[in-house]
């Protein structure tokens, strides 16, 4: 064997031998592999994830209203069920002495002889489902906040009836005022039972309670209420139907000033209920601590609030004040003194309060502002005081409520109109 | 069918086929490499500027998908590798001759096994340089280098070359005078 020894030339040449190397497939062949590949990757590389991320999109589109109410109304379940199972513990809460507050129209005193009738007017204006209703007068007035409860100057001629009127999921009392006119020869209690009617609790955005489906006589010698239910009366049902019928007759006791209600099933005494059995007359619970004022938004947190009171232990009004800067979310009722709103407890004297606000509070004249001040007059009212002076504002009228002068605590809360 | 297909198909085809083909040493993957290279082309031709030919730019991408190749390849290849004992230099033959070098002359066939013996970069230069007779200028083109980074690799792909078929040779004289012996 001889010693090879290759040169580049050689190698050159050797490689340049090489044989050629076809790809016998036929061009339309592999157009159409490159074209469904091409497919492929474009639908892998981008229409797949855009594709998923349309969907997530449009799923958070649609759950996040719902994930946004639900620990709300998951909150209000509970406190349903609870309210269904738990007895007069609630009732430290409950508001069935509303009417304490509201003494002052069992004899009305009516002072201011002339009637606003451009208040009346605001007092429309600030009812958003009124608005809707009907009334071509409200169009012309400005939007200029309206305040929500009765005042002494509202009176003149005019009977306020206060109704205990439950929401829409049962977890509160709200006690709203009727102004009709005054009829010598009627009593209250004629008014009353005859304007139950006339309420238009649905367009209110609460529970259609009234007329109470049971037939009144009101004794008026003895000042004794006679409340005679069908034998298929909606009141026993379930817990929280007599509950919330407990709370009303409590509330219709206070307003009309009765010495006592007795309770008859088509004439026979007595009323049988599911869970509290056999009551032949009413007793009201005695309940201790203060009215303390809260927001309520039926009609979602654009609308005019109710006010709407809770009973608590309270040391001092401050503390009460306080505590209505919170929350309660358990009733689904909203802080009625907004947070940044500091003051302090300036002096107490001859039944006036003297609230003096912080420098860095906000005292604007606004809805919101309005709405505060109504909750802590009504608060104050509760605390027995009966005018209250705001000091330090940056303002010096909010509303109607000039801030330079005494304010008067409201004759009643949550003045609503009857329709015509 | 796509015209930009249609003309690189008629001009360029086989030149790239077989390119990829001396690369990875298989028929059915260099078919596969080919087309991936179709794909990437007509992606980007709009982008393809003329800075450079058409030609060499179809095999600097042809260069980047066989390389592409070799690195999804690498993973089972180093498992199958990690059985030979490379240490006698024992010439790789996992792959079965294609039927058109099977019919060459041995020294072909010889040459055709040592090309696994170079790096890629300097087989990469070798078939440019002298299996497509591609000019250095073109070369160093296509494969993004200097014109003298292309003569290095060429020089020294030359003596891995011929180091190797001097190597086969020897050995197999040996294996030729063994059997001589015993007859």
């Amino acid at each position: 064997m001889k010693e090879s020894k290759w040169s580049d030339e050689q190698l050159q040449a050797l490689l340049s031998q090489m044989p050629e190397i076809k790809d016998n497939r036929d061009p339309r062949e592999i157009y159409q592999t490159i074209e469904i590949k091409m497919g492929k990757q474009k639908k892998r590389t981008w229409i797949l994830p855009a594709a998923a991320a349309a969907a997530a999109l449009l799923l958070l589109f649609i759950l996040a209203p719902n994930l946004m109410n639900w620990q709300e109304s998951a909150d209000k379940h509970v406190e349903i069920q609870s309210d269904q199972t738990q007895s007069s513990e609630q009732i430290t809460s409950d508001n069935n002495s509303i009417s304490e507050a509201k003494d002052g129209e069992a004899d009305p005193e009516p002072l201011a002889k002339e009637e606003d009738p451009q208040e009346d007017h605001a007092q429309l204006s600030g009812d958003p489902e009124k608005e809707s209703n009907d009334d071509i007068s409200m169009k012309s007035v400005s939007s200029e906040a309206s305040p929500t409860a009765v005042y002494e100057e509202d009176l003149a001629g005019k009977e306020v009836l206060t109704y205990a009127i439950p929401d829409k999921e049962a977890q509160n009392i709200v006690p709203v005022s009727v102004l009709v006119d005054d009829d010598p020869g009627r009593t209250k209690f004629a008014l009353f039972e005859d304007t139950m009617s006339k309420l238009t609790e649905d367009a209110w955005g609460l529970e259609d309670y009234y007329p109470l489906k049971a037939n009144l006589t009101h004794d008026q010698e003895n000042n004794i209420l006679t409340v005679d239910v069908p034998v298929d009366h909606p009141y026993s049902n379930s817990s929280s139907s007599e509950l919330l019928l407990e709370k009303v007759l409590a509330n219709i006791m206070n307003n009309l000033d009765l010495e006592k209600i007795d309770l008859r099933t088509e004439g026979e005494v007595g009323i049988e209920f599911g869970h509290y059995g056999y009551i032949d007359e009413f007793i009201p619970e005695n309940s201790t601590g203060n009215l303390i004022y809260y927001f309520l938004y039926p009609n979602g947190a654009d609308s005019t609030p109710f006010l709407v009171p809770l009973r608590e232990q309270f040391n001092s009004v401050k503390d009460a004040l306080a505590a209505m800067k919170k929350n309660q979310t358990e009733n689904n009722l909203q802080a009625s003194i907004p947070d940044d709103i500091d003051f302090e407890i300036e002096e107490i004297k001859d039944s006036k309060l003297i609230i003096r606000f912080n420098n860095e509070s906000e005292i604007i004249d606004n809805a919101s502002t309005l709405h505060a001040i109504e909750a802590i007059l009504l608060t104050a009212k509760d605390f027995d005081f009966d005018t209250v002076k705001l000091e330090n504002a940056d303002v010096d009228k909010i509303g109607k409520f000039d801030l330079t002068e005494e304010l008067k605590v409201p004759v009643a809360a949550n003045k609503r109109d009857l329709p015509n | 069918m796509d015209s930009v297909f249609d003309e690189l198909y008629k001009k360029y085809h086989q030149d790239v086929f077989q390119f990829l083909f001396y690369m990875v040493k298989n028929k059915e993957l260099a078919e596969d490499l080919v087309q991936e290279v179709y794909i990437r082309v007509l992606k980007s031709y709009e982008r393809f500027e003329g800075k450079s030919s058409e030609k060499t730019w179809l095999f600097s991408i042809a260069r980047n998908v066989a390389i592409d190749s070799f690195r999804k390849q690498k993973g089972w290849k180093q498992k199958i590798m990690e059985k030979f004992d490379w240490s006698t230099q024992q010439v790789k033959d996992d792959l079965p001759l294609p039927e058109e070098i099977a019919v060459q002359r041995e020294e072909i066939q010889m040459i055709y096994r040592c090309l696994d013996l170079c790096t890629i970069d300097q087989r990469l230069v070798i078939i440019m340089r002298y299996i497509h007779e591609l000019t250095i200028i073109e070369t160093a083109d296509s494969l993004g280098w200097t014109e003298s980074k292309v003569k290095t690799t060429q020089h020294r792909a030359l003596k891995v070359l011929k180091n190797h078929m001097e190597h086969f040779k020897a050995k197999e004289g040996m294996d030729n005078e063994g059997i001589k012996v015993e007859r």
